[in-house]
């Protein structure tokens, strides 16, 4: 056993699976040692994320002035991005978030990107929806339409069409919602057999991403 | 040796090219094209193999007749039936040729075949080295003064003896020899009292035989022969002698003059029969030599030369003649060969043209190799005129061509290797020298089929293009895409847009939706309404600027009731954005809070921030657009608190059905909840206001009207038009 492998390997499996063996028991078994050990575990676990937030600021940084350096493709974009990103921490960070020129770039720059994001997601749907039998005709198909049909018109009470709103509820609470939690079991699956590896040591994602 | 013609060098016997300057030498031998054996100059079968070497060459036309009669050189004659006589004599000749010298049977000889035989002994063998010595005119007689026909004879001076050889009827003479002019007599009583060796003889050989003795001698003899033998010789030899000439003869053997005084007994006889030959005289049989046949086969009659003169039997007065000289009477040298023999001698047309033919060939001798590849092909109409059964035809097929591997003078130059220097050795390719000939194109005659098929093809070149039916892929998709994104957001903006101007326009007009009553909102309002001043609420902010539109919509409501109901505010967020429009909404509505602001860690943050108190906030109202937020906030304040934590959820429509769940009763996750314009709306129309929600809810479901128009419209189109892609 080298040094070498014992700092980079052994060392931050143990780690991980100590803390996560710590965290897991205070949740599941909320005494007040364990509760202390775990507060603090986490306490260091938002400081980490953190640092690695800035970590992940400077990589995009990086990143995007390595292709603006050598001229690659788009490299434009990349200096967009960055002049922006710029634009948006640089008032925060000098004003503090409740100053006015940080309200300004929200409710004139983020506000309405952001709004316009959705409109045109809203858009891309409406304009799938209506090609929907152009590419594709089927039974399926059509049963798409006509549900988000009931879904749109349920989900705003048109007058004289409340009766819909029942039809919207059931559709978005019977059917809409086992398949939503199918997924999310599955997701949930995933993520308790993730952590077991981890915890393990089987997945040593802390020893460099094994 | 073979001296080089034009450097001088000498090089090895057989070689073809100088080793020095690489000119082709002169050559030595003819070579066989059936064996490649080299064979002398004068052969005419290749001593090998047997195969022809001189081509055959025949009269020119117009001179049939002489043609005939002249002796054409290495020609074969048709086979002659031979009686029971000749087979033997065949057979004889067949057999291999006696060792015994010739010399033996010189003392039965007369003198002038003793000579004779000496003549033909001092000629040497053609070999290939007789050809390296010049000759000239002005030396003395040698062999290669011999004509051909001559040299091929053999030696002339070895007497051939003849087995037991029946003297031939009358009846069994055959035709050449009745032919033969004045003898023809003689013969025919020659041959009814024996064998006659001299009548047998055809009457060139009796020219040869008697051509080379000297005018004087011969006069002498002549004057003292008997009739018989004059009249061999016939006229032309007494006019001959007349004239003093000089035959032409070449190496004749010489005639002793007292052996034609005499006359023999058994001429004397006449027709008593023929003389006894002597048993000691009887000659043995000799092979035919290749002058021989060539002879019988150009004269084109009955072969004399099965009796030649060597086998002729040697008369008794002959042997007594020689006797009594005891030395020939003649010993001077033969006289020197000329090429150009006086016209006065009669000579036979024959022997001129012979003569001729051999001075050619003999000034030809120092200048060309005479090499089998040189060979004269007899002309068409030549060969024709020759009897085709001689030349079998296998020998005929494997005939050498003229063409093919001749070095020429004019050949390309050979400018490296062991042949540098030398032109025309190597000969080029038949491909090469010959280019490929063009054929050009087959001109062909189509048919109507084809020709209506043509010209119905290029009358539709002629037309017009015709619209594609099917256009490429992104023809089909490109124009109709444009169409319909264009006429969607035209739709979309108009009812929208539309619904939000027009209670600016014309005023506060019906409303296409009426706020319904909400369970969710319901429970949040008296939840809300349950707290005092005493209480304190989180709020977390986890949605960013994108869904600032619609959530703030939804949470000011909220917002300005828990303001109302005076809780302190406390307000955090696990988003980067969070804060900013926490901050905004908060200023917005004028409440007071205290801002906790970004949490990084999710979950982690959230429940580091739930545990960092050991009392619980009196509500939790968590603001999100998406799921995993209000997941993490509600599980970790379950885990933290339990149920003292009360949590409400503000969140988009898109939000509900994933929350809604936890709105049930029995699970008790969520407290109450708002979701999007039509939650806001309702929780508006509880607390009996009309808000933002409201007024945003028409434009939603005026959107929504759209969409909805939109996609049933599409569906029509794109069903009835038939131009679906795919269809199962």
């Amino acid at each position: 056993m080298t040094i070498r492998r014992l700092t980079r390997t052994w060392v931050p499996t143990a780690v991980g699976t100590l803390a996560g063996l710590v965290a897991l028991a205070g949740y599941l078994f909320p005494t007040t040692a364990l509760a202390v050990y775990r507060d603090h575990l986490v306490e260091w676990a938002v400081i980490v994320a953190a640092f690695a937030l800035i970590l992940g600021v400077f990589n995009v940084i990086r990143v995007h002035g390595t292709r603006i350096a050598r001229a690659g493709d788009g490299w434009w974009h990349s200096l967009a991005l960055i002049i922006t990103a710029s634009l948006a921490w640089i008032p925060p960070l000098l004003f503090g978030p409740s100053h006015g020129v940080t309200r300004a770039a929200l409710d004139y720059v983020m506000r309405p990107l952001g709004g316009s994001l959705a409109a045109l997601l809203v858009f891309t749907l409406t304009l799938g929806a209506a090609r929907m039998l152009r590419h594709r005709r089927s039974f399926t198909s059509i049963l798409f339409l006509i549900v988000v049909a009931f879904a749109l018109i349920g989900t705003t009470p048109l007058l004289g069409v409340e009766w819909l709103a029942d039809i919207r509820g059931w559709l978005v609470q019977v059917p809409g919602l086992a398949g939503f939690r199918g997924l999310f079991l599955g997701v949930a699956l995933g993520t308790v057999i993730t952590g077991l590896r981890v915890l393990m040591a089987v997945d040593q994602p802390q020893a460099g991403g094994r | 040796m073979i001296h080089c013609p034009s450097c001088g060098t000498s090089n090895r016997k057989g070689s073809r090219f100088c080793n020095e300057c690489g000119e082709p030498l002169p050559s030595t031998g003819v070579r066989c094209p059936m064996c490649n054996t080299i064979n002398a100059v004068g052969n005419v079968y290749c001593q090998a193999c047997n195969a022809r070497l001189v081509p055959m060459s025949a009269p020119p036309e117009g001179e049939p007749e002489e043609a005939a009669s002249r002796p054409i050189k290495g020609v074969s004659l048709p086979t002659i039936p031979l009686d029971s006589g000749d087979r033997e004599r065949e057979k004889a000749l067949e057999e291999p040729p006696q060792e015994e010298s010739p010399h033996e049977d010189a003392p039965s000889a007369p003198s002038w075949l003793a000579e004779l035989r000496e003549s033909a002994e001092d000629i040497p063998e053609e070999t290939e080295e007789t050809e390296d010595t010049e000759l000239t005119s002005s030396e003395p007689f040698t062999t290669a003064d011999i004509p051909d026909w001559l040299s091929e004879m053999g030696p002339i001076g070895e007497p051939i003896e003849r087995t037991d050889v029946p003297p031939p009827e009358p009846g069994d003479l055959p035709d050449w020899i009745r032919e033969l002019g004045p003898v023809r007599e003689q013969d025919s009583v020659l041959s009814e009292e024996g064998h006659s060796p001299e009548g047998a003889a055809p009457e060139k050989l009796v020219d040869e035989d008697f051509g080379a003795t000297e005018p004087a001698t011969r006069e002498a003899a002549m004057d003292e022969a008997p009739d018989w033998l004059r009249d061999i010789l016939g006229p032309d030899t007494e006019a001959g002698r007349e004239q003093g000439s000089e035959d032409v003869g070449g190496p004749r053997g010489t005639s002793e003059d007292e052996s034609l005084i005499e006359i023999p007994e058994w001429l004397k006889e006449g027709g008593e029969g023929s003389p006894p030959q002597p048993p000691e005289t009887q000659p043995e049989a000799e092979p035919p030599t290749e002058g021989a046949s060539t002879d019988e086969e150009s004269t084109g009659e009955e072969p004399p030369a099965e009796t030649p003169l060597g086998a002729i039997a040697i008369p008794s007065w002959l042997e007594e003649a020689q006797t009594d000289a005891g030395k020939p009477p003649y010993e001077e040298p033969p006289p020197p060969f000329t090429e150009t023999p006086p016209e006065d001698v009669d000579t036979p047309d024959w022997l001129k043209e012979l003569m001729a033919s051999t001075a050619v060939e003999q000034e030809e001798e120092d200048v060309p190799p005479f090499e089998e590849e040189e060979l004269e092909v007899p002309e068409p109409g030549i060969e024709t005129a020759i009897e085709r059964a001689d030349i079998p035809s296998w020998l005929q097929e494997l005939r050498p061509e003229r063409t093919g591997g001749k070095p020429t003078a004019a050949g390309p130059l050979e400018t490296e290797g062991l042949l540098r220097g030398l032109r025309g050795v190597i000969p080029s390719a038949d491909a090469m020298r010959a280019p490929g000939v063009f054929e050009g194109v087959r001109t062909h005659e189509p048919d109507e089929a084809s020709l209506a098929r043509a010209e119905l093809f290029q009358s539709l070149l002629g037309e017009p293009a015709l619209r594609a039916r099917k256009r490429s892929v992104g023809e089909t998709t490109r124009t109709p895409s444009l169409v319909d994104r264009i006429l969607v957001a035209c739709i979309l903006v108009a009812a929208v847009v539309g619904m939000l101007l027009a209670p600016l326009v014309v005023g506060q007009g019906p409303h296409l939706t009426q706020p319904l009553a909400n369970a969710g909102a319901t429970r949040l309002y008296d939840l809300i309404q349950g707290l005092d001043n005493q209480d304190s609420v989180l709020v977390a902010f986890d949605y960013g600027p994108p869904a600032a539109a619609e959530l703030n919509a939804a949470a000011r409501p909220v917002m300005r009731h828990l303001l109302e109901r005076g809780v302190a505010l406390s307000i955090v967020s696990t988003r980067p954005g969070g804060s900013m429009v926490a901050d905004d909404l908060m200023a917005d509505i004028g409440a007071q809070y205290s801002l906790i602001g970004y949490r990084p860690g999710a979950a982690m943050a959230a429940s580091q921030l739930l545990g960092t108190t050991d009392e619980p906030p009196s509500m939790l109202v968590v603001l999100s657009g998406q799921p995993l937020p209000l997941l993490l906030w509600v599980e970790q304040a379950k885990a933290s608190y339990g149920d003292r934590l009360p949590v409400a959820a503000v969140g988009s429509a898109a939000l509900e059905p994933l929350a809604s769940p936890y709105l049930d009763a029995a699970a008790g996750q969520l407290t109450g909840a708002v979701f999007g314009y039509a939650g806001g709306s309702s929780y508006e129309a509880i607390q009996g206001a009309t808000g933002e929600a409201t007024r945003r809810l028409d434009a939603l479901a005026a959107g929504h009207l759209a969409i909805i128009l939109t996609m049933i419209g599409g569906a029509f189109v794109y069903a009835l038009s038939g131009r679906g892609e795919e269809t199962q």
